[in-house]
C-alpha cells in the first residue's frame, strides 16, 4: 500500500516541476512578517475533520486561520485528505500532512507556499520565472510580479556556479551540459556533477540544464536570489507521459560537437536496445561507428582496429582489466549500478594514459540521496538486484548484486563454448572407465557485485568509497562416485576429472573529493585492482582402501595469471578564466603481474613474477578563442617507467572549430604508450585464454601509437551528421604463444615466444542519427583497415584477426504509447583467417598418429561475411499516475537465424584435409521482467 | 559529402586491398625421422597432403638422402614406400644432418642424439590389475598399488614415458568395457620433471609391460602441442626441418618391465 501511494506521489512531485503554469493563489493579509506568521501559526490548535481535495483544505484553512498560503492548485487537487485531528498543533499537523504527500511548506514574505520536498524554494522560483516569462496569461502577472518584484537586471557579466543533479534520487548528473538560451555559451558539469559557468549576461538570463536521457531543465536567473551553488534538478526522461516538455532528448548515445570520438551512453536507457540476457554498456557501445560489433565472443571493445586490451577501462577511478562475463558474450558490468559511461575512441585527453587505443570511462551511482529505493530484474539468463540507502543528508549508499543461474539461456552460452573446447589430444593416460558409475557435473556461475558508500561532509567535500567485483567460474570438470554396489562394501572411489576456470576482477578505489573554490577542484583517489584468472586442469582421485586408508593422487595442469595494481592519483582542474581551464595531475601506479604455468602439482615449467612502477605527470590546457569557436585543448603527459628507466612523452593536441551554429570541424592528434599488455594465448577455446603480461623492454617492448583524427559533424536539433577520419601508427606490438620450443637444439624448455612486429590502422566513421521523437536512433558505417607486419611472419604487411573492412549498423526505437520496439542490424566483412596449404600425418611413439598442418600466408583469407538482426520490445509497467516501476521486456537474437561462422576447424581424415565451420549463436530469445520502487 | 568520402575511400582502400585467394599449394616434402640411440637409422619421406588432395599419400622415393653422423657420411638406401634405411646404429650425443634436393629445393634437418636416462626407477616390478567388475567379495578394493618412476634430470631435459603391453595373447583387464581395438600402448605427455606415477586403472591388459623412458628434443615435444587446428591459431611445429615439414629427432631411452597380474 505504502509502495503504492508513494509512486503515486512521485508522479505528483514530477507534475510540481515540470507544469507548464504554477498557480500561486492571489491572498489577503500578505503584510504579515515570517516571524509574525509563524509565531501566528503556533498558536493554532486543529480541532476539526479535515476533507476534501488539498487545495480545498488550504482554501478553508486560508479562510479559518487567515493565513495566506500560494500552491500548485492543480497539482494539488490530484490529493485527496480524510483525517480527523483531535488538538494537534497545527503547525506540526500541516508538516506531517504534506510530507505524506512529499511535500513541505516555506514561509516566504508573510506567505505559506506549499512546494515539493525535495525542492528550495528557490528552485520552484527560478523554474516559474521561466513559465512566467513565457506565459501569455495575464492572469497570473499580478502575481509573477509580486513574487519576482525585481526583474531588472542588476549584475552583467558574471560567474554562476552549481550542481546539476537527479530530481528524483538526487544523485550528481557527470559531465552534463549547462548553456546560456539563445547563445552557443555554455559549459560541461565535471565528473560530480560541479558546474561553473562564466560571462553569463545579465542575472536574469536563462539557463538550460542537458543530461542524456533527462528532460532539459530551464530556469531563470533572478536578481534577488544567489548565483552560486545553484542546483538544477533534472528528471528522468520517462517520468510522465502526460506533459510533453518542449526540447526534451531521450536518445540513448549522445556525442557532444565540441568533443572529438567521444560517445556516451545512459545505462538508466539501455534496456530499450535488444539484449540477450542482459542490457550491457559494453554490447551496447558496440552498435557505435568505430567500434567492431562482430564478435560475439569478446564484450571487450575493439575501437578503430584496436583491441580489447588497448582499451583502459576506468570504473570509479580504478582501472578494470577484464571485462568479459560467460565467455565473453556479455559485460561484467551491471547496468543497475552505473550512471554514465562514455567511450573516448580516439586522442584522448592527458588525464588518461597507459593505453594505446581508447578508454571507456564509468561512474558508478552515488545511490538515491532523498530515499530508500530498491530493485531487480529477472531474466533467462540471471538475476539482479539492488539497493540504495540514504543515512540522513550526507550519507548515501548503493549495492548491486547479479548472479546466473543455470536456466536455458546460460546452458546454450555454456554448452556453445564447451562443444568446440573438446578438441584436446587424444591418447592421454584416461582412466579404465568404470561401469555403473554416477557421473555428477558441477556447477558453473558468475557473479558481480557493485557497491559505494559516499559520505558528503560539506557541498565541497565527500569521500566516497566504490567496491567492484565480477567473478566467473566455469566448471566443466565432471566426476565419478563410488558406484554403490561397491560403497556398499565399505569401498570409496572418487575420481574427478577437473576442467577449472575461475577468472574475474575485483577493484576498490577511495576518492576524496574536494572543491576548493567554485574555481578549483579537485579529486585525489587511492585504488586497487586485481585481476584472478586460474584455469586447474587436474585430474584428482581420492580412494579409501578397505583398510581406512584414504589415498590422493593429482594430475595435470594449472595455470595461474595474477595481476595486482596499486595507484595513487590526483586530479586538479583550475577555471582561470571563462575561456581558459587548466587541468592537471598526478599518478602513481604499481604493477605486480604473476603467470605460472605447472602440471602435477609439483613441476613449474613457466613462473613469471614482473614488478613495475609508472609515475605520471600531466598538465593540460583548453582554451577558447575566436568568441567560443575555436576550442583548443593542448597537454602533454609524461610517465617514467621503471623497468626500462626511461621516461615517455605523450603530447596531445585536440581542436574544434565551429563554423557556424550546426557545423563544427574537428580535429586530434596525440603520442599514446602502453606499458601492460594482455596476450591472448594459443589454447583459444578454451576459458580463460588471455593473460597480462608487463612490458620489459626487450623481447616485451613498450608499445606505442599516434594518432590522427580529423572530422566534421551538421548538428540540429533533431539530426546529427557525423564524419570522423583516423590514422593510427602502431610500434612495438607483441604477440605470443606458449610452446614447447626453445628454438635451440639442446636448449630445451618450454619458453615464451614473444613475435614484435608494427601496424597501423585508418579508417572513417559516418553516423546520422535522430535525436529525438517516438522513433530515434541512428545508422553508421565504418570503412576500415588494420594491418601488422611482424618478421617472424615474412616482410609484408597482413591484416590483423581484428581487420573488418565495412561494418554498417542501424539502430531504431521507436516509442508507442507504453511500449517501446527496438530493432538493430549489424553487417560486417567476415573476419581475416589463415588457412593450411596442406596437411601431413605423423606417428608419435605410442604408435598413434597425429595430424598437423602447414600454413598459408598469415590471415589470407576471410570468413564470410557477419550480419544479424536482433529485435525487442519492451511493455514499460507503471503505477495509476504514470511513473515508471519497470518494464517487461521480450528481445530475440539473431531472428532471422542467419549463420555466422565463429572460425573454422581442420582435420586431416583419410588423408584428405578437412574444413568445419564453428558458428555462433543462431536466433535466440529473452525475457526480461524489471521492477524497481521508484 | 559524405558519400563523397565514402567513395574517395572506396577508390583508397580498393587500391591497397589485397584479393582474397589461396596461397597456392607449396610442394614440400614431410620427413619423419626418428632417430633412437643403438638402433638403426631409418627415414621417410613424403608429400604434404594438398587442400584439394584425392586422399592418397605420395611417397617420395629415389632420392639422393645425405646423412652426416657429426663429420661421417652414412649411406641410406630406397626400400620403397618412401623408407630409407642405413645399418649403422646411431649413437647417444652424436649430431646429425641430413639434406637432399626436392623440387629444386634443398631440404635440411639436424638433430642431436640426446644421453640416456640415468638412475631410471620403477617403485615395484608387478602391480594388481584394477578390474571394477571383479572385486573381491566383501574386501572392497584391493591395495591398487601404483608404480613410481623416477629418473634424473638435472637439466630440465624434456622425458617420455611409453607404456606398452608386450604379452603374446592379449587378455582385457575390463572385459565389460564397450571399446574394441584398444591401443597396446599409452603415453604420459612430456615432462621436465623426474617422475610420474602410473596407477592400476590405467592399464587396459594384464601381462608384460614395456615402461620405456624417452629423452627427447624439444622439437619432439612440440609435437604434442595441441588445439593448433583451427583458423585461430592455426601453426606449423617447431622444426629443425628446412624447405619442409615433419620431425627430424633423435632419442634414447631406457626400459623397464612391470608385469599387471590379476
Amino acid at each position: 500500500m505504502l509502495f503504492s501511494k508513494k509512486l503515486k506521489y512521485s508522479t505528483l512531485l514530477a507534475l510540481c516541476y515540470v507544469m507548464p503554469f504554477f498557480l500561486f493563489a492571489q491572498k489577503t493579509n500578505a503584510q504579515k512578517t515570517n516571524d509574525d506568521l509563524a509565531k501566528h501559526i503556533n498558536k493554532i490548535k486543529i480541532d476539526e475533520l479535515v476533507m476534501g481535495t488539498l487545495s480545498e483544505v488550504l482554501d478553508r484553512f486560508e479562510k479559518r486561520y487567515e493565513i495566506p498560503f500560494s500552491f500548485d492548485r492543480k497539482a494539488l487537487n490530484k490529493i485527496k485528505i480524510n483525517e480527523r485531528p483531535f488538538e494537534a498543533r497545527f503547525d506540526t499537523y500541516l508538516e506531517t500532512t504534506l510530507s505524506e504527500h512529499r511535500l513541505k511548506y516555506v514561509l516566504y514574505e508573510g506567505k505559506i507556499y506549499v512546494i515539493p520536498k525535495s525542492n528550495t524554494l528557490e528552485q520552484v522560483m527560478r523554474k516559474e520565472a521561466v513559465r512566467n516569462t513565457h506565459n501569455k496569461d495575464t492572469t497570473n502577472k499580478a502575481i509573477t510580479e509580486q513574487i519576482f518584484k525585481n526583474v531588472v537586471p542588476k549584475k552583467f557579466n558574471f560567474t554562476i556556479t552549481g550542481r546539476v543533479k537527479d530530481a528524483e534520487t538526487g544523485e550528481t548528473l557527470p559531465f552534463s551540459t549547462v548553456m546560456i538560451k539563445g547563445t552557443t555559451q555554455g559549459t560541461t558539469a565535471n565528473a560530480d556533477g560541479y558546474f561553473i559557468l562564466q560571462n553569463v549576461p545579465t542575472d536574469t538570463s536563462t539557463i538550460i540544464g542537458q543530461y542524456m536521457g533527462y528532460k532539459d531543465l530551464t530556469i531563470r536567473l533572478l536578481p534577488h536570489l544567489s548565483n552560486e551553488n545553484i542546483v538544477l534538478d533534472l528528471l528522468p526522461s520517462s517520468t510522465i507521459d502526460e506533459v510533453i516538455i518542449e526540447g526534451e532528448r531521450e536518445n540513448l548515445m549522445q556525442t557532444n560537437p565540441q568533443d572529438i570520438s567521444v560517445i556516451r551512453l545512459t545505462p538508466r536507457s539501455l534496456e530499450r536496445l535488444p539484449n540477450v540476457g542482459e542490457k550491457d554498456i559494453m554490447r551496447s557501445f558496440q552498435l557505435m561507428p568505430g567500434v567492431s560489433a562482430s564478435n560475439e565472443s569478446s564484450s571487450g571493445l575493439y575501437v578503430r582496429g584496436g583491441t580489447p586490451d588497448q582499451n583502459l577501462i576506468v570504473y570509479d577511478g580504478f582501472t578494470v582489466y577484464h571485462v568479459d562475463h560467460l565467455y565473453g558474450f556479455f559485460s561484467a558490468f551491471n547496468s543497475n549500478a552505473l550512471k554514465d559511461v562514455q567511450l573516448h575512441k580516439g586522442g584522448f585527453d592527458s588525464r588518461f594514459g597507459g593505453r594505446l587505443a581508447s578508454v571507456t570511462e564509468i561512474t558508478g551511482k552515488d545511490g538515491n540521496q532523498k530515499q530508500f529505493n530498491m530493485g531487480g530484474d529477472v531474466s533467462l539468463l540471471s538475476m539482479n538486484v539492488f539497493a540504495e540507502l540514504p543515512i540522513g543528508d550526507k550519507f548515501t549508499s548503493v549495492f548491486a548484486y547479479r548472479r546466473s543461474y543455470k536456466g536455458f539461456l546460460y546452458n546454450s552460452i555454456m554448452d556453445k563454448f564447451n562443444q568446440n573446447s573438446s578438441s584436446s589430444n587424444s591418447n592421454q593416460a584416461q582412466p579404465t572407465s568404470l561401469p555403473n558409475t554416477n557421473q555428477t557435473k558441477a556447477t558453473s556461475y558468475f557473479y558481480d557485485l557493485n557497491g559505494k558508500m559516499t559520505y558528503r561532509f560539506s557541498d565541497n567535500h565527500s569521500l566516497a568509497w566504490s567496491i567492484y567485483n565480477g567473478t566467473d567460474k566455469l566448471d566443466n570438470s565432471y566426476k565419478i562416485e563410488t558406484p554403490s554396489f561397491l560403497a556398499s562394501q565399505g569401498a570409496n572411489l572418487d575420481f574427478s576429472v577437473g576442467d577449472l576456470t575461475r577468472y574475474g576482477n575485483v577493484g576498490t578505489s577511495l576518492k576524496w573529493t574536494q572543491r576548493w573554490s567554485p574555481r578549483f577542484y579537485g579529486n585525489v583517489l587511492l585504488s586497487y585492482s586485481n585481476y584472478y584468472s586460474k584455469r586447474d586442469r587436474t585430474n584428482n582421485s581420492t580412494v579409501t582402501l578397505s583398510s581406512g586408508e584414504t589415498r590422493k593422487v593429482n594430475f595435470g595442469t594449472i595455470e595461474d595469471n595474477n595481476l595486482k595494481d596499486y595507484s595513487l592519483k590526483a586530479d586538479y582542474q583550475y577555471d582561470i578564466h571563462t575561456k581558459h581551464q587548466l587541468q592537471f595531475g598526478a599518478m602513481l601506479t604499481n604493477y605486480d603481474i604473476k603467470y605460472s604455468y605447472s602440471q602435477n602439482d609439483t613441476t613449474t615449467i613457466i613462473s613469471k613474477d614482473d614488478q613495475g612502477k609508472t609515475y605520471s605527470f600531466y598538465l593540460q590546457d583548453r582554451i577558447k578563442l575566436l568568441d567560443n569557436k575555436l576550442q583548443i585543448i593542448a597537454g602533454a603527459r609524461s610517465t617514467y617507467f621503471d623497468v626500462t628507466a626511461q621516461n615517455y612523452i605523450e603530447p596531445r593536441l585536440n581542436a574544434t572549430y565551429q563554423l557556424n551554429k550546426k557545423i563544427t570541424l574537428k580535429g586530434a592528434w596525440g603520442k599514446y604508450y602502453q606499458f601492460a599488455n594482455r596476450v591472448l594465448r594459443e589454447d583459444i577455446l578454451a576459458g580463460s585464454r588471455d593473460f597480462w603480461v608487463l612490458s620489459n623492454g626487450k623481447n616485451i617492448p613498450v608499445s606505442s601509437s599516434t594518432h590522427y583524427i580529423a572530422g566534421i559533424s551538421h548538428d540540429t536539433r533533431d539530426y546529427l551528421f557525423s564524419v570522423e577520419g583516423y590514422y593510427k601508427s602502431l610500434e612495438g606490438l607483441s604477440e605470443y604463444s606458449l610452446r614447447f620450443d626453445g628454438g635451440g637444439l639442446n636448449g630445451v624448455k618450454y619458453t615464451e615466444n614473444f613475435f614484435n612486429g608494427k601496424g597501423y590502422s585508418q579508417g572513417i566513421e559516418l553516423l546520422a542519427q535522430k535525436k529525438g521523437g517516438k522513433f530515434n536512433g541512428w545508422v553508421s558505417y565504418t570503412l576500415g583497415q588494420v594491418k601488422h607486419q611482424f618478421d617472424v611472419y615474412g616482410k609484408n604487411y597482413f591484416s590483423a584477426g581484428n581487420d573488418v573492412t565495412h561494418e554498417f549498423k542501424a539502430v531504431g526505437i521507436y516509442q508507442w504509447k507504453r511500449f517501446d520496439f527496438s530493432a538493430t542490424w549489424i553487417y560486417a566483412t567476415g573476419r581475416p583467417y589463415t588457412a593450411p596449404s596442406g596437411g601431413y600425418n605423423i606417428q608419435l611413439l605410442d604408435g598413434t598418429s597425429q595430424s598437423y598442418f602447414s600454413v598459408s600466408d598469415k590471415n589470407a583469407l576471410r570468413l564470410p561475411d557477419y550480419h544479424r538482426l536482433d529485435l525487442a520490445m519492451n511493455y514499460r509497467l507503471q503505477n495509476s499516475e504514470g511513473s515508471d516501476i519497470g518494464y517487461i521486456g521480450l528481445s530475440f537474437f539473431n531472428v532471422y537465424n542467419r549463420t555466422n561462422t565463429w572460425y573454422k576447424q581442420f582435420q586431416i581424415i583419410e588423408n584428405n584435409i578437412t574444413s568445419t565451420n564453428i558458428n555462433y549463436f543462431g536466433f535466440l530469445p529473452n525475457v526480461t521482467l524489471s521492477l524497481k520502487m521508484r | 559529402m559524405p558519400f563523397i568520402l565514402i567513395i574517395i575511400f572506396l577508390l583508397l582502400f580498393g587500391s591497397c586491398t589485397s584479393s582474397i585467394r589461396q596461397e597456392d599449394f607449396e610442394n614440400i616434402p614431410v620427413v619423419e625421422g626418428y632417430l633412437r640411440k643403438g638402433e638403426p637409422i631409418s627415414i621417410k619421406i613424403s608429400q604434404q597432403i594438398p587442400l584439394d588432395g584425392n586422399g592418397a599419400v605420395h611417397t617420395l622415393d629415389n632420392l639422393t638422402l645425405v646423412l652426416y653422423e657429426d663429420d661421417a657420411r652414412i649411406e641410406l638406401t630406397s626400400q620403397g614406400n618412401g623408407i630409407y634405411k642405413s645399418t649403422s646404429l646411431v649413437q647417444e650425443n652424436k649430431t646429425y644432418k641430413l639434406s637432399f634436393e626436392y623440387n629444386n629445393k634443398i631440404t635440411t634437418a639436424e638433430t642431436t642424439i640426446p644421453s640416456e636416462p640415468v638412475d631410471y626407477e620403477q617403485s615395484v616390478t608387478s602391480i594388481k590389475g584394477f578390474n571394477p567388475n571383479n572385486l573381491g567379495m566383501g574386501g572392497g578394493f584391493p591395495s591398487l598399488t601404483s608404480v613410481v618412476l623416477k629418473w634424473k634430470n638435472p637439466n630440465q631435459g624434456y622425458y617420455i614415458v611409453v607404456i606398452e603391453n608386450v604379452a603374446t595373447t592379449l587378455e582385457l583387464i575390463n572385459t565389460n568395457s564397450e571399446s574394441n581395438n584398444l591401443s597396446r600402448a599409452f603415453r604420459i605427455s612430456p615432462t621436465q620433471g623426474t617422475s610420474i606415477e602410473i596407477r592400476p586403472m590405467q592399464f587396459t591388459y594384464y601381462g608384460n609391460h614395456e615402461l620405456r623412458l624417452y629423452h627427447v628434443n624439444s622439437d619432439y615435444s612440440a609435437l604434442y602441442n595441441t588445439g593448433n587446428n583451427t583458423s585461430q591459431n592455426l601453426y606449423t611445429p617447431t622444426t629443425t626441418i628446412t624447405n619442409g615439414v615433419g620431425i627430424f629427432t633423435g632419442m634414447s631411452h631406457k626400459t623397464l618391465m612391470l608385469n599387471v597380474y590379476k
